[in-house]
């Protein structure tokens, strides 16, 4: 499966064919196109697009929280013994809440201001009967002890509680559970700079300590580059590029994914020169051209791509739906070192 | 940030069965109203030969009350009063409130805390206790009434519009309003103001509901109009001690004003769907 | 008044402080002894942690806040903010959605600052300012949900833009958006500074935009100045441990290109 990079077969997540759309009246608009991926327990997977790409559906379709009039289709399976067809309620009920955890962007939205954390922790699980209160303040105080919170805040209120801490706390409830998967939605947005790497780590560490497969959904490839193992890129409900972070990185095999690298600012950027810029902006679900997604965009574009929608070229377990992909030994890397 | 597919999916918004059924209502009331001032005979007309008839007798579709007043005049220029009131105290009330709670809000301080001490105050009075009084002392007239129901109605207005401007005061575009020089007055008036419009108007839609419950409630207590005012609470009043007999003369009266307050109520729940914001997919 | 190197000193700032007063008398130094000059087509990066000040200090800097001690002098004279007048100093502000009033369009917006033009005068003028970022002019009489979150900050650049500003606040300009807009943002101000001349005071937290933007660097660390160098020497090596930490910890987050 394309991203394993040497885990076992059946751990972790994977995803095939999943597609989101939106139904209003006899009205279909398609969000995601077609995403397949697999997270190995154990280890991070970076989703990375720009806002409108559908990383944020995808997950969330993962985690079987859509909203209203948006559906999803696909398949799940999150380890051996547990599968799901996305469009099936039933089958999805039965993973919800229990199988895959999720972490939003602002983690103090994420708690009742009017209740205590430790009760709102063990809340969850209580009701389904998964533990007794008792068990659950234990696990929740082991969880928080592993994550570098102090028991003691259990019976603080959110509003106590800074940035970083609440964004553990809400890596704890969602950890509650046992959860196989874990998704973070944009976790350190909200959060200072200085605090992001720690939070980063920690969704790390839960990978490799809980043996859990950790997405981390995220419009910046820095945070990306440095915690995850795999890479998605998405662009305009597709997968445009995925494979291992360093070979992503190091000779991207999509035009896009190399035009987002020289975009980026670094601290060892040129000062005071303009950085390289993706000309014009993503096309609204509506306008998605039917080829190559990118195209309108893209700078090595040639007849073909407004012709034909390119397939998933694969070498070994880096993939790129790109006509030119895996043509060069450089991929298009040139774009990067032109800064 | 937003996910773009949320703005997407809260971007198409289902016509609203609310206002169309309050447009219904509006329109069947603005007929019966017409008609009342057009066509039908005076209200306070007595025809003591026909009192009691029911309705669909001849010359009086809903039939007569006690003293052969007809029952489908009355309601329609009972209707028309409790429009004129409801209007009247809604208009007055809305505009004392605002300004009042533009003032608190905007300036804040000693000011605020003043206008505060108003609206508790005017809180702790009994509305009940204060129309009696002053029915007592004024005597009951139109004017009377829509001036007390004013003084007890613009408390809404003031605290709602207070919080909004608050919150929108401390919003960046306000401070780059007064970077580009804007002056005071057009702060308040360009852009606050402008916010707490849609609140104003959900909150009168409300209003006017609750103030023709009240102007039947108090001329059914007879704190209220009287004829030769023609007041759907005060027919009702009377055709009370004939219920067994003449079940219309309470139960018409009594359809129409529930009718007026739910066409008003629908007219709120349908304003105040039109306006609410975006929902985000993400937060 | 010019300092040594010939340019003209817009921005003078000195010896500000700033004190909170809670209620129950707790006081607040939110900024202590302040004090740096920044001259004309300059950029000074203002970092630090949260609650370090430096929104604090943008604040006073763009004159929407008086200082309790000090004074801060552009062009010269003291900043004060008048009615009826657009301030030298204008902003850019970190949430662009917060920054425009959601029930005008943008051209009203942009125009804010155009007190005595005529209408005709008005539009012509935001045509022009909406080109000068990059936007559609046609589009000035949308609402600012109809644009995008980048297309929305450049909307608060024309706005800015329009008061004619000597000094450009930026607080954040680029962390609400994503990262490929983020690259257009910034650009955009490259570009303007070099064409207008403003002086430009930057806050982030983000030491690898300031890399980009910034000609000298200032750390703020709980209120106090920590550091205040040219930008090639802050990024080589920093005097203050603080800074190298601070420069780790975002090296830790940024691209590692390997």
């Amino acid at each position: 499966m394309i991203g394993v990079t040497g885990a076992e077969p059946l751990s972790g997540l994977e995803v095939t064919r999943l597609s989101v759309h939106a139904q209003q009246g006899t009205v279909k608009t398609l969000l995601v196109d077609d995403v397949s991926f697999a997270a190995p327990a154990g280890q991070t997977v970076g989703i990375v697009g720009e806002t409108g790409a559908g990383k944020t559906l995808t997950v969330r379709a993962v985690a079987g929280l859509l909203p209203l009039r948006v559906h999803a289709t696909g398949h799940l399976r999150i380890g051996p013994d547990a599968e799901a067809d996305l469009d099936s309620e039933s089958a999805m009920a039965r993973i919800r809440g229990k199988k895959v955890g999720i972490v939003l962007q602002n983690p103090i939205a994420m708690f009742d201001p009017l209740m205590r954390i430790g009760r709102q922790i063990i809340e969850g699980v209580v009701l389904r009967k998964l533990y007794s209160a008792d068990r659950a303040i234990e696990r929740a105080a082991a969880l928080f002890a592993s994550l570098g919170l102090s028991e003691l805040v259990l019976d603080l209120y959110p509003h106590q509680l800074s940035g970083g801490m609440s964004q553990r706390a809400a890596i704890a409830m969602a950890l509650m559970s046992r959860p196989s998967v874990l998704v973070a939605d944009e976790p350190t947005t909200a959060l200072d700079a200085n605090l992001r790497l720690e939070v980063l780590s920690l969704l790390g560490l839960v990978a490799r300590d809980f043996d859990t497969s950790v997405i981390l959904v995220s419009h910046d490839l820095g945070l990306v580059s440095h915690v995850c193992d795999t890479v998605v890129v998405m662009y305009a409900g597709r997968i445009l590029e995925e494979g291992p972070t360093q070979d992503v990185l190091r000779t991207p095999q999509h035009p896009y994914t190399a035009a987002l690298l020289s975009s980026s600012t670094t601290l060892d950027a040129t000062p005071r020169r303009r950085l390289s810029v993706i000309p014009g902006q993503p096309p609204e679900p509506t306008d998605w051209p039917a080829a190559c997604v990118f195209e309108p965009r893209c700078r090595h574009r040639f007849d073909l791509c407004a012709a034909r929608r390119p397939v998933l070229h694969v070498d070994g377990s880096h993939a790129a739906a790109c006509h030119l992909a895996f043509g060069a030994p450089a991929g298009f890397r040139e774009d990067v070192e032109r800064r | 940030m937003r996910a773009r597919a949320g703005r997407w999916v809260m971007r198409w918004r289902p016509s609203n069965p609310s206002m169309q059924a309050s447009a219904a209502i509006f329109v069947a009331i603005g007929f019966v109203v017409v008609a009342g001032i057009v066509w039908l005979p005076d209200p306070n007309q007595q025809n003591l030969e026909a009192a009691f008839s029911p309705p669909l007798s001849a010359g009086h579709i809903l039939g007569t009350d006690a003293l052969g007043r007809d029952v489908f005049s009355w309601i329609a220029s009972g209707m028309r009063t409790a429009l004129i009131v409801s209007m009247a105290v809604v208009f007055a009330s809305a505009v004392i409130g605002s300004i009042i709670g533009l003032v608190a809000g905007y300036i804040g301080g000693a000011l605020d805390a003043l206008l505060m001490r108003l609206v508790d105050l005017q809180l702790a009075v009994p509305p009940i206790l204060l129309f009696v009084t002053v029915a007592v002392v004024v005597g009951s007239s139109l004017e009377s009434l829509v001036v007390l129901l004013s003084a007890v109605g613009w408390v809404p207005y003031a605290r709602v519009v207070r919080s909004k401007i608050l919150s929108e005061r401390e919003r960046s575009y306000v401070a780059a309003a007064r970077l580009a020089g804007a002056t005071h007055r057009e702060v308040v008036f360009t852009h606050l103001a402008r916010s707490a419009a849609s609140l104003i108007v959900v909150l009168a839609s409300a209003h006017a509901g609750f103030v023709i419950l009240w102007e039947s409630g108090l001329s059914f207590l007879g704190l209220g109009l009287q004829p030769p005012l023609v007041s759907l609470g005060f027919i009702i009043a009377l055709g009370r001690q004939y219920l067994m007999n003449a079940w219309w003369v309470v139960t018409l009266p009594g359809t129409a004003i529930v009718l007026l307050v739910l066409a008003f109520n629908l007219l709120g729940d349908a304003l105040r769907d039109r306006f609410s914001l975006d929902v985000g997919l993400v937060e | 008044m010019t300092s040594d190197s010939g340019a003209r000193v817009e921005v003078d700032v000195r010896a500000v402080s700033r004190i909170f007063r809670h209620r129950g008398g707790k006081e607040q130094v939110a900024l202590k002894d302040v004090s740096f000059q920044l001259q004309a087509g300059r950029t000074l990066a203002i970092v630090g942690e949260s609650g370090a000040g430096k929104s604090t200090l943008a604040r006073l800097v763009a004159g929407l806040d008086n200082p309790s001690s000090g004074a801060i002098l552009i062009e010269g004279e003291r900043l004060r903010l008048r009615s009826g007048v657009p301030s030298p100093v204008q902003m850019v502000f970190q949430d662009p959605q917060d920054a425009l009033d959601p029930r005008l369009s943008v051209g009203f917006s942009v125009a804010e600052p155009l007190r005595r033009l005529s209408n005709t005068q008005r539009r012509q003028r935001v045509a022009e300012l909406m080109s000068l970022v990059g936007l559609n002019p046609s589009r000035m009489d949308e609402r600012p949900g109809a644009f995008s979150g980048g297309q929305q900050q450049r909307i608060v650049i024309a706005r800015a833009l329009a008061a004619a500003p000597r000094v450009l606040v930026c607080d954040e300009p680029t962390s609400a958006v994503d990262v490929s807009v983020q690259a257009q943002i910034i650009n955009l101000l490259l570009d303007l500074q070099s064409s207008l001349g403003f002086a430009c005071l930057l806050v982030t937290h983000d030491l690898s935009v300031a890399r980009v933007l910034a000609d000298e660097v200032m750390v703020l660390r709980a209120g106090v100045v920590l550091e205040h160098t040219e930008a090639d020497r802050f990024f080589g090596m920093p005097q203050a441990d603080y800074s190298r930490q601070l420069l780790t910890a975002i090296r830790g987050q940024s691209l590692a290109l390997v």
